[in-house]
């Protein structure tokens, strides 16, 4: 984004402090600096957790992987690539605070989920479907990162909190800090966070190398009341990673860097119409470099230079109607415009450097219409529905973008694309104990940037360098999905089934006389839509509260993909079992966990790369300890991780990169 | 709700105003000048693309003026290029020049097949109207293979070289070549008659580029085609050529750097 688009923005900006806005209220207030709720689905099953105090020290990749469905990943310690039930990518939506955020690096190295912090967030909901909470048209659903907010009038003019954490693999090192004002018409917030970590050993005592990260973050946040009807709220996230290990891939990274800021406008007249008005705008930049500098001669043919960038521009209205009837509308109006370009520049020994761009300045340009109705049709039956459109123009904004695609793409490379989403999602109390629930959807999401434009974007897993296609036609998929809840006294359990039904299934196709861009690449392939692909699984998951001081929690995960011409979907995980006692008496927590995962042999070497994976066990242990001092709270963590030094990956981790073994992690925080 | 349409509007304003300019301005041709001469009232200019000539193919413009500096663009005029060695003479493959109607200048090619300065240097003679202007040379050897003198597996030398384009880019380029046979010393016909297959490879890469157009005759010895280029730098395109079936000249190469 050049200046000159940044000009009529702050010029937009002024006009729109004349908009009305509204109050938020979707989460009540009990969220407190300190904690970060995680949401799976919230406003259909209504499970949801709070982590507190210590777990602000673990990763959001670690917050994520906790959630029933999700699984991550992995190309190394540092920005693990959440999927959900299987489906990753464009298949699945990533906003943060409703802002569309995507990562600029082509082979996948940052999802818009790194450049966030616990630290910095109020809630992860996620999405497994088109729901009322994805912004944006979505096969899969998708995360909403949603930030801290400021809070006025708090008890409290200045709360703070700060921590510091280390783990032995790794020596990874980390310290955190957020310190909040609040006043009755002013709140403003602020918190940073700075980590480190070296190579860690993996099960068995080998040190991974390349496996090293550094990083800082920090977040403001300031709101300002500007009458009992109405506020703004300017936030800005800033996120730099450097000298990044993936040992999993060819590469590392050199820098990693975010900048995030939005402005809102809040109106809550809560007139007879209105209940609440909220309008945003944003603008994100992100710079991303990877560097082969650090790696050994004989890993590095050839010394390359691969940076990319990813800019967005966007804004959303969101109306919440007041009815006296049992409808509860939401209206969204919504738009984005994003721009990716990346770039490589070859060095050959004794040749002349080589130029390349792999995402050849492509953009988007989405403008979109969401409206749901949350129905209270019996105090037994309600059904939350909705349809959403969107228009999509994707196309080349530079004529050496153009230039670059002449050679391998004919006619028109601009295109439109209009998405429909449509579901209806529904909650039957049957009695006081048992309540079923059930989704049924359309789904569409047009082809991604890089699947339509990307020009020789290598893959790992199987080896292909990928080039986009421009005439690939959109995603859709039939979400359906079941389940059951029984809940009597202090046991919950939670049952669920799905199934997708994917029409054009976009996968890549080898294709014949191209030559590889990349050294020791097995072949080219191009996007290609297969007509069909189904997906099915299941989650269970149990808590039970058995004694009063004794929770145990289990959550079970199975999911089975198959595209149209039979072979196995790439990274799903096989059956994994979660389970975890917690015990807390005076203060203290004690807890232990044991994650056990199958095999995963249902995989397609030929279509997608993937070989047959080994299932694992591993056992986790933590203890803790909170005290109370006066308006201080002292809390104290320690946990060990793989106890018995187990030499294990998931199925989805690149190259089955093994994950780390045994460690112990203290982590210290101070809340006030 | 017309906040809201307004607020779009002026987004889709924000997303104009990042259009970007074209990159790329109308480049001036033959705007060098080698050389001029006066005599018999007529000043004769030479003009190249590049302050130098180089080994291979050259644009070469003549602009003629009489005592009043008009321009003169309505006389017959021929180049004839000449490379004198002391104990052998020859010429080298040339396109005959026509007035350019806007420029008012001759516009011909030659390629010149060694360089020259010296004791054995290139000269021009222009002949305009019978009246020869003989302009001395230097012609410095290109760095890059862009011309080569073969000889087929029918015993006949043959000329090939690549005519430069204004500019190389990424992505698809109009790819020209200039055929001729050389018949004499002095003598070299445009050939047309070949098939020409055409495989471009990055020496430094192990990899060439799909989707290009073999080149094809469209008379006076040139042969178009399209070439694709993937990525800037090194590029060799290794050529074959055919008539009637038979491979005349195999293991031809011009080489391309940007």
């Amino acid at each position: 984004m050049t200046l000159r688009c940044i000009a009529p923005l702050i010029l937009l900006l002024s006009l729109c402090s004349f908009v009305y806005a509204q109050q938020d209220t979707s989460f009540n207030s009990v969220i407190t600096l300190r904690e970060v709720m995680v949401q799976p689905d919230t406003r259909l099953s209504n499970r949801k957790e709070k982590k507190q105090g210590p777990d602000l020290q673990l990763s959001t990749d670690q917050l994520l992987e906790s959630i029933a469905g999700v699984n991550m990943i992995r190309r190394g310690s540092y920005a693990w690539e959440p999927t959900i039930r299987g489906l990753n990518a464009g298949q699945i939506n990533t906003t943060i605070s409703g802002m569309a955020v995507f990562g600029a690096c082509t082979d996948r190295m940052d999802p818009a989920s790194s450049y966030i912090e616990p630290n910095n967030l109020q809630t992860i909901s996620v999405n497994y479907g088109p729901g009322d909470q994805a912004s944006g048209s979505s096969i899969g659903g998708g995360f909403n990162f949603k930030l801290k907010q400021p809070r006025l009038g708090n008890e409290k003019k200045l709360t703070g909190l700060a921590g510091i954490g280390y783990e032995t693999n790794a020596h990874a090192l980390q310290t955190l800090a957020a310190l909040e004002y609040s006043s009755a018409r002013f709140a403003i917030r602020g918190n940073g966070i700075f980590r480190r970590a070296g190579n860690y050993r993996i099960g068995g005592g080998e040190l991974m190398p390349f496996s090293q990260y550094n990083k800082w973050n920090g977040g403001v946040s300031a709101r300002y009341k500007l009458s009992s009807h109405q506020y703004v709220q300017a936030d800005y996230l800033q996120d730099e990673g450097w000298n990044i290990g993936y040992p999993a891939l060819l590469m590392d990274v050199a820098y990693a860097r975010a900048k995030i800021g939005s402005f809102s406008y809040w109106y809550q007249p809560h007139s007879r119409s209105v209940h609440s008005w909220e309008t945003k705008l944003y603008l994100n930049a992100i710079h991303h470099a990877m560097d082969d500098t650090r790696r050994p001669k004989e890993q590095v043919p050839m010394h390359m230079d691969m940076p990319g960038t990813s800019a967005t521009a966007g804004f959303y209205s969101e109306i919440k109607w007041n009815s006296q009837t049992i409808h509860q509308v939401t209206t969204r109006l919504s738009g984005y415009r994003n721009r990716l370009h990346a770039e490589m520049t070859m060095f050959p020994d004794g040749g002349a450097p080589m130029y390349m761009l792999t995402i050849p300045d492509a953009q988007r340009t989405r403008i979109g219409v969401d409206i749901s109705d949350k129905l209270a049709i019996t105090n037994r039956l309600a059904l939350i529905t909705g349809i959403r459109a969107d228009y999509d123009r994707s196309s080349i904004y530079t004529s050496s973008g153009e230039q670059q695609l002449s050679g391998m793409h004919e006619g028109e490379l601009n295109r439109g694309d209009v998405l429909y989403n449509a579901y209806i999602n529904g909650k039957y109390r049957l009695t006081d104990r048992w309540q079923l629930f059930g989704n049924f959807a359309r789904a569409m999401r047009s082809a991604t940037l890089q699947e339509l434009y990307g020009f020789y974007l290598f893959n790992r897993t199987d080896g292909y360098d990928y080039m986009g296609n421009p005439r690939l036609a959109g995603e859709k998929s039939w979400n359906l999905s079941a389940g059951a809840e029984f809940q009597k006294e202090k046991i919950k359990i939670e049952g669920q089934t799905f199934l997708y039904l994917f029409s054009d299934y976009i996968t890549g196709k080898p294709v014949s006389g191209y030559s590889v861009m990349t050294m020791g690449a097995t072949g080219v392939k191009r996007y290609a839509n297969l007509s069909s692909a189904i997906l099915y699984g299941a989650e269970a998951t149990l808590n039970a509260q058995l004694l009063s001081f004794l929770n145990i929690k289990s959550i079970n995960t199975y999911t089975r993909g198959e595209d149209g011409d039979g072979h196995a979907l790439p990274l799903i995980a096989p059956f994994k079992t979660v389970n975890t006692a917690t015990a807390t008496w005076r203060g203290y927590r004690l807890g232990a966990e044991s994650v056990i995962s199958g095999a995963q042999r249902h995989v397609s070497r030929e279509a997608y790369g993937e070989t047959a994976g080994e299932g694992y066990s591993i056992v986790n242990a933590s203890l803790g300890k909170t005290f109370d001092a006066g308006a201080r709270r002292w809390d104290i963590n320690l946990a060990l991780t793989n106890i018995f030094d187990s030499y294990y990956y998931e199925h989805p981790d690149i190259l089955q990169l093994p994950r780390p073994g045994r460690s112990m992690a203290i982590h210290l925080t101070l809340e006030f | 709700m017309n906040r809201i349409f307004s607020c779009a509007v002026l987004c889709a304003l924000i997303f104009a105003a990042c259009k970007k300019d074209n990159p790329y301005p109308a480049e001036a041709t033959g705007g060098k000048k080698i050389a001029e001469i006066s005599q018999n009232n007529v000043t004769a200019t030479l003009w190249a693309d590049d302050p130098t000539l180089q080994t291979g193919y050259n644009r070469l413009y003549v602009s003629l003026k009489d005592m009043r500096d008009n321009e003169i663009s309505n006389l017959p005029v021929s180049f004839f290029p000449l490379m004198d060695m002391g104990d052998m003479k020859h010429s080298s493959p040339v396109e005959q020049p026509l007035c350019n109607p806007q420029t008012k200048k001759y516009e011909g090619a030659v390629v010149f097949t060694m360089p020259g300065s010296g004791m054995s240097a290139w000269q021009l003679d222009v002949s305009v109207d019978g009246d020869i202007f003989t302009f001395p040379l230097a012609v410095n050897a290109r760095t890059l293979q862009q011309s080569g003198v073969y000889v087929g597996t029918d015993a006949q030398k043959y000329i090939i070289a690549l005519v430069p384009p204004r500019k190389w880019q990424m992505g698809l380029n109009d790819l020209d070549l200039f055929i001729c046979r050389q018949t004499s010393m002095m003598e070299f016909p445009a050939d047309d008659g070949f098939t020409v297959e055409l495989t471009p490879e990055m020496p430094s890469m192990e990899h060439g580029s799909p989707n290009n157009v073999n080149p094809v005759s469209v008379g006076k010895g040139h042969y178009k085609g399209k070439i694709n280029y993937t990525m800037t730098g090194d590029w060799r395109l290794q050529l074959k050529l055919i008539k009637n079936g038979a491979v005349i000249v195999d293991g031809a190469y011009m080489d391309v750097l940007f």
